[in-house]
C-alpha cells in the first residue's frame, strides 16, 4: 500500500501538492472539511481532478486531524493506493431517520460480496439515528466484517453536515467504501474516558433518539440547571454531559449517547443515538486524564504490532471530546500516535458519533469516544 | 526549569523558543492561547464546581427520599405485624415500637421513643428486659428468652416467649436491639395439660391401651402390664385381640364394636386372658376419639381387674336371691295371715251377728205380741243386753277393722246439720228422763254448707261423744258444737264439741281415756254402761279423717270433747235419704200399695228366716223362701218376683253366686236384689253392687230400713 497524507488550509493553500501517481481504480481517497467549504470548493474540485479513478469518502467534520493537530477549515487528505484490494463504494440517500436501518441493510447488501472484509461508513451526523444505523449493519452483514466511520460533525453549531462519494458533498446521505481481498487489514479500537456522574435517573419519555422525559420531569430544564450559565451554549455545551444509558446486565456496561440538538418547543432533547423509555440512564462528566488515557487504549487495542510498513489511521473522535480537552485536545491524539507504530500516518476528525464494532457485534454507534481504525495491507 | 508539556506545545505549535522573545505576532499569538487557557481553565471550574454541588444535592435529596421510603416501609412491616415487636438503641433507649406494643403496654410510640423500660413498666421487670437485651448484645445474634410481662388491658400476668436480635447497620456497627414476642401463656398451660394428661395416663390404677384406626396398639400404661403381664414392648403394633379369652362368641365382639361405631363407645364386662394364660374378668369402655372433620383417629381402652369384684358381686347377688326368696316366703306368709285375719274377721262377724241379730229378732217379735208387763220387763232387759252385746260386737269388729286397716271412709255427701239431726232423734228420750237438757248449736250458713266425708263415721263419733256426755251427767245441759276453725279452697277444718255439766274426769285419768279398753275404771262400765271401747274407737276414726281428738275436763263441774275434722267441700247437690222418721210410713205404704207383691227370701238361718218372714208378713207381702243358694236359683227361675232378698253367706251356693246366677236367667233378671248380710265391709259391699245387687242390708235388719228399702224398690218395679 502507497499512502500519502496532507492538508490545505486557506492561509498556506497545500502543504504538500497531491502526488497524482496514486491514483488508480484500487485508490481510496479520504477527505474531511468543514460544513461550510466556501473557499475550500475550489481546492476540493482540484483535488478531484487529480485523482479522477480513485474511491472517494469523506465528510464534515467538528475539527480536521492531521496526525498530531486539529484544526478547523481545513482539507485534509489521505490518498492510499492499494496493491491487492478490491474497492467499491456506494452513496446512499436517506428517506429520513426513520430511514437509518433500512439505509444500512441496503447498503450492505450492496457491498456484500465474496471476498469484503470490512466497510467504511460515513453518514450525515443530523439525520441518521446512528444506533439504528449501525443495527441495519449488523442484522444484514455475516459475522466477522468489520464495519467503521463515524458521523459527520458541523463543529459546535449542529446546522448541517456533509458526505461525499464519488460525487459532491451531500446532506443526508451516507456514503460506504467496502473493502475486499484477503490482504486488506482493518484493526480498529475504541476508548472513552467519561465517568457517571450523580443519581441514577428513569428515561420516563423518549421516542427513539429524542428525549422528553427523566423521572417524569422534561429532560432539557435538567441540562440547563448543571450548564448554568453555560446553558446558553446548548446544544454545544451539551456535550460537557454526555448521558450513559445502563445495560443492566450483569457486567452493568452503559452506553454513551452525545447531544445532538435541543428542541425548545418540546424540551427535548436529541442525541446521537436511540435512548430507551425505561432505561436507567445517569449523566456524564469527562475524567480529563482518562480521556487522553482513553486514546491511548483505543491505539492498544487496535493491536497493530511492530511495523515498517505504511499504516493509515483513521481516527475519529467524538466532538465532546474537543469541547472538553479543548487546547489539550492534540493530546489525545499524542497519546495515540505515541502507541501506534512509528510508519503511522493519521487522519481523521471530531464526529457527531463514531462507528465500530464491539462486544461480538458487527457495528456499534459509540459517542464521546475516540475511535481508531488502522488500514493496512498485508502483502504476506 | 521544565516546561508543563502543554506549555512546551503550545511554544512548538506557534514555532517559538522558550529562549527568544516571541515577535509582536506571535507574542499576540501566545497570550491568545493563554486567555483562552485561563478561560478554558474558569469554565472548566466552574462546570466542575456546580456539577459537583448539584449532585451532592441531588443525592442528599435522593437519600432523603429513600431514606423515608425506606422508614414508612419499614413501619408498615411494623405496623402489619400481630405481635409486638420494638427496637431499642444498645443503651436501651426506645426507637421504634408497633400498635401491638403500644396495646400491651398501655402507651403510645410517642411516649416511649427517647425512654427506656424503666420508664414504662414496674421495674422488676424493666431489669430482667434490659439484662436479656445486653445478653443478645454480647451474644452478638438472635437469642430466645422467657419473660413474664403484665398486659395493660386486664392487668393479667402473661408468659412470653421473646427473641431479641442484635441489628448492626451496613459497616457492623451496633443500631440496636430488635425485639418480639409471642404469648405462649396459653400454650405453656397447654403443654403442662398435656404433661399431666401423660402423668395420669402413667399413673392411672386403670389400665390405659391407645390403638390407632387399625387397631394397632400405639401406647400401653403401666397398669396395663401390671394387670395383663404383658410389657409395652411386647404388644406395641399388634391387636388388642391378643387379650381375648376365647369365652365370648364373635356376637358378642360385633356388638361391642356396633356400639363403638354408632355412640362412639362401649361399656361392658369383658373376659380376658392374660400373658400367663389365666383368665380374668375386665370391667371395661372403649371409646373412639374423632378429629374435627368426624373420622376417628385413635381407640381407647380403659379397663379395670374386676375378677375379684366380680366374685364379690356374684357372691353378692346369690345372697340377695336367696333373701329375696325368704322375704317372698314370709310376705307370703303374711299376706296369708292377713288373709286369714280378714275372713276370720268377716266370719266371725258375720258368726257372731247372727245369732244375735236372731236373739234381738225373736225379742222384738215376741214384744210384739207379749202384753202383760212382767215379761214385757224381761224380754226388754234381754233385749237391751242383746243390743248392748251387739253393740260391743260392733265396736270390737270396728276396732278389729280399724286396727287391720279394713276400714274404708266413704265419700259422700254430707252437711253439719244432717249429722246434728240425728241426734235428738237418737238421745231425746234418753236426755229428758234423766232430766238433761240437748242443745244443738250451729251457725245456720255452717249447717247447710255441702261437704263431703263419711257421714255414718261421723255421725258415730258424735253418737259416741254425746252418748258419753248423757252417759255421765246427772243434771244440767249437753251442748254440742260446730265451728269452722280454717276455711280453705277445698275444704275446711270444723271443730265438734261436746261439752256436759257431768261428773267430770280426773286429771290422771285424762291420758288413758281414748285407748282400748282402759275406761276410767272397770266400775264405770259397770256402773254407767257401754262397752268401753268407744273413744278408743273415736279417737281412730277422727285419726283416719285426719283430725284430732282431746278431752278438757274437770272433777265436778263437767267435761268437753272436741274433734276436729277436715271436709272437703262439695258442689253436687245433696241426695237426702229417707230417715227414721219416715219409716212408719214407709210401712203403711207397703201395706195400702203393695200388699200381694211377690218377694223371695233366701235365707238359711232358721232364725233369721223366721224374723224376715214375720216382718214381711206382717205387711201382707206374699213370700217365697228358700234355704240355700241353689234353691233360690231354682225358684227364681221358675217364678217371677217383684223383689229378692238375698242372704249372703249360704250354703251350696251363696248369695253372690247365686246372684248372678238369676240375673243370668231371663225370667228375674231386673228384679230388684237386696243383699242381707252381717258383712259391713266395703269391699263386700262393692262385691254385690258387682254380682248385680241393687242394695245391701246389714244384718241385724232394722225393720224401718227394711221397710223403707222395700218400698223404695217396689215403687222402683211399678214405675219402671
Amino acid at each position: 500500500m502507497q499512502l500519502e497524507t496532507f492538508r490545505y488550509t486557506s492561509r498556506k493553500g497545500w502543504d504538500r501538492q497531491p502526488d497524482q501517481q496514486l491514483d488508480s481504480p484500487d485508490t481510496l481517497v479520504l477527505v474531511f472539511g468543514p460544513a461550510d467549504l466556501n473557499e475550500l470548493q475550489a481546492p476540493l474540485s482540484a483535488l478531484r481532478a487529480c485523482y479522477p479513478q480513485a474511491v472517494w469518502a469523506g465528510a464534515s467534520t467538528a475539527g480536521e486531524i492531521l496526525d498530531r493537530s486539529i484544526d478547523d477549515d481545513t482539507l485534509t487528505v489521505a490518498v492510499a493506493r492499494f496493491a491487492n484490494t478490491g474497492l467499491r463504494a456506494v452513496t446512499h440517500s436517506l428517506a429520513g431517520a426513520g430511514d437509518s436501518y433500512d439505509a444500512a441493510s441496503t447498503i450492505a447488501r450492496q457491498l456484500d460480496a465474496g471476498d469484503l472484509r470490512g466497510i467504511l461508513v460515513f453518514a450525515d451526523g443530523l439525520h441518521v439515528n446512528g444506533s439504528e444505523l449501525a443495527r441495519g449493519f449488523a442484522s444484514a452483514l455475516p459475522s466477522g466484517i468489520v464495519v467503521t466511520g463515524g458521523l459527520a460533525g458541523d463543529g459546535s453549531r449542529f446546522a448541517h453536515t456533509w458526505v461525499l462519494g464519488q460525487a459532491a458533498p451531500t446532506s443526508g446521505a451516507i456514503v460506504a467504501i467496502g473493502f475486499y481481498g484477503k490482504h486488506i487489514k482493518l484493526d480498529h479500537g475504541s476508548a472513552g474516558g467519561w465517568d457517571v456522574l450523580g443519581i441514577e435517573r428513569k428515561v420516563t419519555r423518549a421516542s427513539s433518539n429524542v428525549l422528553f422525559e427523566l423521572d417524569g420531569q422534561p429532560a432539557l430544564p435538567l441540562y440547563r440547571k448543571y450548564l448554568g450559565e453555560r446553558a446558553g451554549d446548548l446544544p454545544a455545551s451539551g456535550l460537557l454531559f454526555p448521558l450513559a444509558i445502563h445495560s443492566g446486565n450483569e457486567h452493568d456496561e452503559v452506553t454513551v449517547r452525545t447531544i445532538l440538538g435541543i428542541d425548545e418547543g418540546q424540551q427535548s432533547i436529541t442525541f446521537a443515538g436511540d435512548i430507551p423509555e425505561g432505561a436507567t440512564v445517569q449523566l456524564m462528566r469527562a475524567n480529563f486524564e482518562r480521556l487522553i488515557d482513553g486514546a491511548a487504549r483505543a491505539a492498544e487495542h487496535c493491536h497493530a504490532g511492530h511495523t515498517d510498513e505504511p499504516v493509515l489511521a483513521l481516527a475519529i473522535s467524538c466532538v465532546g471530546r474537543r469541547e472538553v480537552l479543548k487546547e489539550r485536545c492534540e493530546e489525545e491524539l499524542e497519546a495515540v500516535l505515541d502507541t501506534l507504530p512509528p510508519s503511522t500516518r493519521m487522519v481523521g476528525f471530531y464526529s457527531y458519533g463514531e462507528l465500530s464494532p464491539l462486544r461480538g457485534n458487527c457495528c456499534d454507534l459509540h459517542n464521546q469516544t475516540m475511535t481508531l481504525t488502522l488500514i493496512r495491507e498485508d502483502l504476506a | 526549569m521544565s516546561q508543563h508539556r502543554l506549555l512546551a506545545r503550545q511554544l512548538r505549535k506557534l514555532g517559538l523558543s522558550s529562549e527568544t522573545p516571541p515577535a509582536a505576532d506571535d507574542w499576540q499569538a501566545l497570550l491568545a492561547v493563554l486567555e483562552r487557557t485561563y478561560h478554558d481553565f474558569d469554565q472548566d471550574r466552574y462546570t466542575l464546581e456546580r456539577s459537583l454541588d448539584l449532585t451532592s444535592e441531588e443525592m442528599r435529596a435522593l437519600h432523603q427520599r429513600e431514606r423515608t421510603a425506606y422508614d414508612a416501609r419499614l413501619k408498615s412491616i411494623f405496623r402489619s405485624l400481630h405481635e409486638p415487636i420494638w427496637l431499642k438503641d444498645p443503651q436501651g433507649i426506645y426507637l421504634a415500637c408497633n400498635q401491638v406494643f403500644e396495646a400491651f403496654f398501655g402507651v403510645l410510640e410517642s411516649e416511649v421513643l427517647g425512654r427506656t423500660d424503666h420508664d414504662i413498666i414496674p421495674s422488676d421487670d424493666a431489669d430482667i428486659f434490659r439484662q436479656h437485651d445486653l445478653d443478645a448484645i454480647e451474644q452478638g445474634r438472635p437469642v430466645v428468652f422467657e419473660e413474664q410481662a403484665t398486659r395493660v388491658a386486664d392487668g393479667q400476668r402473661v408468659l412470653l416467649s421473646t427473641v431479641k436480635t442484635p441489628i448492626f447497620d451496613g459497616d457492623g456497627q451496633l443500631i440496636g436491639v430488635l425485639g418480639t414476642a409471642s404469648d405462649i401463656t396459653a400454650s405453656r398451660a397447654a403443654e403442662q395439660s398435656l404433661q399431666e394428661a401423660a402423668s395420669v395416663f402413667h399413673h392411672a390404677n386403670e389400665a390405659i391401651l391407645i390403638t390407632d384406626p387399625a387397631g394397632d396398639i400405639l401406647d400401653v400404661n403401666p397398669a396395663f402390664t401390671e394387670i395383663t403381664g404383658y410389657r409395652r414392648d411386647e404388644v406395641l403394633g399388634d391387636n388388642p385381640r391378643l387379650l381375648q379369652s376365647g369365652l365370648h362368641d364373635s356376637s358378642f365382639y360385633a356388638a361391642l364394636w356396633q356400639a363403638i361405631i354408632h355412640e362412639g363407645r362401649w361399656s361392658g364386662e369383658i373376659w380376658n386372658r392374660r400373658k400367663d394364660g389365666s383368665i380374668f374378668v375386665a370391667r371395661q369402655t372403649i371409646s373412639s376419639i374423632r378429629d374435627e372433620a368426624g373420622n376417628v383417629r385413635r381407640y381407647v381402652g380403659l379397663f379395670s381387674d374386676y375378677t375379684a369384684l366380680k366374685e364379690q358381686q356374684l357372691e353378692l347377688e346369690r345372697l340377695v336371691e336367696s333373701r329375696t326368696q325368704d322375704l317372698q316366703i314370709a310376705k307370703e306368709a303374711a299376706e296369708a295371715a292377713n288373709r286369714a285375719k280378714s275372713t276370720f274377721l268377716a266370719n266371725m262377724s258375720h258368726e257372731l251377728r247372727t245369732p244375735i241379730s236372731g236373739i234381738i229378732g225373736m225379742i222384738s217379735l215376741a214384744r210384739r205380741h207379749i202384753g202383760d208387763p212382767e215379761n214385757l220387763d224381761r224380754l226388754e232387759k234381754a233385749e237391751r243386753s242383746a243390743q248392748h252385746l251387739l253393740a260391743l260386737l260392733n265396736d270390737i269388729l270396728d276396732l278389729s277393722k280399724i286396727e287391720a286397716e279394713h276400714l274404708k271412709l266413704e265419700t259422700l255427701p254430707l252437711t253439719l246439720s244432717m249429722l246434728a239431726a240425728n241426734l235428738p232423734v237418737l238421745f231425746g228420750e234418753r236426755t229428758s228422763s234423766k232430766g238433761l237438757e240437748l242443745d244443738i248449736q250451729q251457725d245456720p250458713l255452717l249447717a247447710e254448707r255441702r261437704y263431703l266425708g263419711d257421714p255414718l263415721r261421723l255421725g258415730q263419733v258424735l253418737i259416741n261423744l254425746v252418748g258419753n256426755a248423757i252417759k255421765f251427767s246427772e243434771h244440767g245441759q249437753i251442748t254440742v258444737t260446730s265451728q269452722l276453725l280454717e276455711e280453705g279452697s277445698n275444704d275446711d277444718l270444723i271443730r265438734f264439741a261436746v261439752r256436759d255439766q257431768g261428773i267430770g274426769i280426773p286429771a290422771e285419768t285424762l291420758p288413758r281415756l281414748f285407748t282400748a279398753f282402759e275406761q276410767a275404771d272397770g266400775s264405770m262400765t259397770r256402773k254407767y254402761g257401754g262397752t268401753g271401747l268407744g273413744l278408743a274407737i273415736s279417737k281412730r276414726l277422727v285419726e283416719m279423717m285426719g283430725g284430732r281428738i282431746g278431752v278438757q275436763s274437770q272433777p265436778g263441774i263437767g267435761s268437753e270433747f272436741w274433734f276436729t275434722v277436715r271436709l272437703r267441700h262439695d258442689v253436687a247437690p245433696i241426695d237426702t235419704g229417707t230417715t227414721g222418721a219416715d219409716a212408719d210410713a214407709a210401712e203403711d205404704e207397703l201395706r195400702r200399695n203393695h200388699t200381694g207383691a211377690r218377694i223371695l227370701l233366701a235365707e238359711d238361718e232358721a232364725i233369721c228366716r223366721e224374723v224376715m218372714l214375720e216382718l214381711l208378713g206382717e205387711i201382707g207381702l206374699n213370700i217365697d223362701s228358700a234355704s240355700d243358694g241353689d234353691q233360690a236359683v231354682k225358684l227364681a227361675a221358675e217364678n217371677r218376683y217383684d223383689l229378692i232378698l238375698m242372704d249372703m253367706q249360704m250354703p251350696h251356693r251363696n248369695g253372690l253366686d247365686a246372684t248372678r246366677a238369676i240375673r243370668a236367667a231371663p225370667t228375674n233378671r231386673d228384679t230388684p236384689i237386696l243383699a242381707m248380710t252381717a258383712n259391713v265391709f266395703e269391699q263386700d259391699r262393692q262385691a254385690c253392687l258387682d254380682a248385680g245387687m241393687n242394695e245391701h242390708l246389714a244384718k241385724p235388719v232394722i225393720p224401718e230400713v227394711l221397710y223403707a228399702s222395700l218400698l223404695k224398690w217396689l215403687e222402683n218395679g211399678r214405675s219402671g
